[in-house]
């Protein structure tokens, strides 16, 4: 390969030719490290794609479990599911009581901060689990102890998220809105964990649905989803998909 | 054929696939379509940490959305190390954010590129295990251009080092290869997967799920609601999507496909963008695929 020089430089004083070529030797090492590092960035979507209930492909665990802390720190831990499988409706997190919920596109400015509230609605709707489980679930204890978890872990987000929020409120920023009234106290601020569900074209276009309309925001229940199961424990509960004004 | 003709006829090909991949790796070329990409993603990573300063008090220290107990719950079973662990002061954050929107700066001009590029990468890498609810597709994109890009000479080209001599004249190296090859391979697996995810929905299959990605209030900046009165152009745009995300790591190499492939790129990005809420995901996304924009060979002018 002929060495290049670019003779027109403006520093010829630092310049450093060299072929811009790998040594053979290092070759191999680079292309397995290379190899390596691929197997890691798909890793983590095999691994999901293969997931049911019943297994994950065990060759693709196997990979996923191998290269675990490569992948997880480099943050190629994604399964790349955009808009999928299917486009679904959207969450949004409220403040009983106060005329508060995120994302709100005129609160949050610019975009990219709006849409770092969204991602967090939809995290907090994600992780959700509910106050309790029904009596068929709590034959599996598998299943119970998963609940256990996730739900510390959905209380644990709910209080953090209540904690930061009542904090803003308390510095007055919303003051001047008149939304300060109940923030003496020391009691949690209560999330509810709203649904804004999508219409089809017929509705939209003939103009019986609006987008955007807080009035078909959907209150979603905390406990679990049976109907007209009594909450078992003294967490306050939202109306159960209450549609319609119920909020706030 | 004999065992001596196929034992030849092996050795043969497993030299040939030797040098093709050494050639598809290690071929040195030019940093010019790399500086681009760095540019872009530099001001992007400047961008994303500006807004983060925006709510400091809401996104990190003692009242963060996400706090201390949250994100040890959250992290338990997986290696996210961060400095940034939730018990991180105001003050820590700030000096944190700032250092790394002058990374990101220093990356896009060009300036001291070859420790500004990975510092950027990883102090945006550090930001995002500490918030990672917040995230989205944009910062999966950002951080792995990053990532390649800390292994090429994108300085080379289009930077403030260039200008003042800071580096070499060689513009032609074979970390540029590497990268490159790198930031495709890794586009492809992100279309591939994304599309098979899509291939899961009734929605990609029945051709509704354009306008239900229409009708999304939460996303929808541009309303383009409009289309619902065209169900079959809605449809034709939900299989082409669904199509042109599988077939993309298949048809992106040929050079006849390329150019189609990439048209398609540029107008589901850009429709991303303008109608979805997303711009910078969006424009994110149409600099990765400049990685396929071929460039002129400069060691024909160079040489001559």
């Amino acid at each position: 390969m002929p060495r290049i020089l670019r003779m027109t430089d403006p520093s010829p004083q630092l310049a450093r030719p060299s072929s811009g070529q790998c040594k053979p030797a290092y070759r191999k090492w680079l292309l397995g490290l290379a190899l390596v590092h691929l197997l890691a960035v798909i890793a983590e979507p095999l691994f999901f794609y293969s997931r049911s209930d019943v297994q994950a492909g065990p060759e693709f665990l196997a990979l996923r479990r191998g290269l675990g802390p490569y992948v997880d720190w480099m943050y190629l831990d994604h399964g790349y599911f955009f808009f999928a499988p299917n486009p679904g409706p959207s969450h949004l997190v409220g403040i009983r009581d106060q005329s508060v919920v995120f994302p709100d596109r005129k609160e949050q400015w610019p975009r990219l901060l709006y849409h770092r509230y969204f991602m967090l609605s939809e995290f907090y709707n994600s992780s959700f689990a509910p106050t309790a489980l029904d009596p068929q679930d709590m034959a599996d204890r598998l299943f119970v102890e998963r609940w256990e978890t996730d739900r510390r872990f959905y209380r644990t987000l709910q209080r953090s998220i209540s904690r930061s929020v009542r904090a803003r409120l308390g510095t007055g920023l919303e003051q001047e809105r008149g939304l300060d009234q109940d923030l003496e106290s020391d009691q949690e601020l209560v999330l509810v964990r709203l649904e804004r569900p999508l219409f089809g074209p017929l509705e939209v276009l003939s103009g019986v649905k609006r987008l955007g309309d807080s009035r078909d925001l959907i209150v979603l229940p905390e406990g679990p989803a049976g109907p007209d199961r009594p909450s078992e424990t003294s967490e306050p509960e939202p109306a159960r998909a209450a549609p319609v004004g119920a909020f706030p | 054929m004999s065992g001596l003709g196929i034992g030849r006829y092996v050795v043969g090909w497993t030299k040939e696939f030797w040098e093709s991949l050494d050639a598809f790796f290690f071929r040195p070329s030019d940093a010019e379509v790399l500086a681009w990409i760095r540019i872009a993603t530099g001001g992007m990573i400047a961008y994303i940490h500006l807004v983060w300063l925006l709510r400091l008090e809401s996104f990190f220290g003692p009242t963060a959305l996400l706090d201390y107990e949250s994100l040890t719950m959250l992290h338990r079973n997986v290696w996210k190390w961060t400095y940034l662990d939730g018990r991180e002061s105001l003050w820590v954050a700030c000096v944190h954010e700032i250092l790394a929107l002058g990374a990101g700066l220093a990356m896009a001009l060009g300036f001291w590129t070859r420790w500004a590029t990975p510092a950027a990468w990883f102090l945006t890498l550090m930001t995002a295990h500490r918030l990672a609810p917040f995230l989205f597709g944009l910062d999966q994109i950002v951080l792995m251009l990053a990532m390649y890009l800390s292994v090429s000479r994108c300085g080379d080209r289009w930077s403030i080092d260039k200008r003042f001599g800071l580096v070499g004249v060689q513009t032609s190296h074979w970390q540029n290869t590497f990268a490159t090859r790198l930031i495709q391979l890794h586009l492809c697996v992100i279309y591939f997967f994304g599309g098979l995810g899509k291939a899961r929905g009734w929605m990609w299959w029945d051709g509704t799920a354009m306008w239900y990605a229409a009708a999304s209030y939460e996303y929808q900046s541009l309303d383009w609601t409009w289309i619902g009165r065209y169900p079959t152009l809605g449809s034709i745009l939900t299989h082409g999507t669904l199509f042109w995300e599988i077939a993309y790591a298949a048809l992106v190499w040929p050079r006849l496909t390329r150019p189609w492939v990439l048209a398609i790129a540029f107008f589901v990005h850009a429709g991303i963008a303008l109608f979805m809420g997303m711009i910078t995901f969006g424009l994110m996304m149409l600099v990765a695929n400049l990685a396929f924009v071929p460039q002129a060979d400069r060691r024909c002018e160079t040489s001559s």
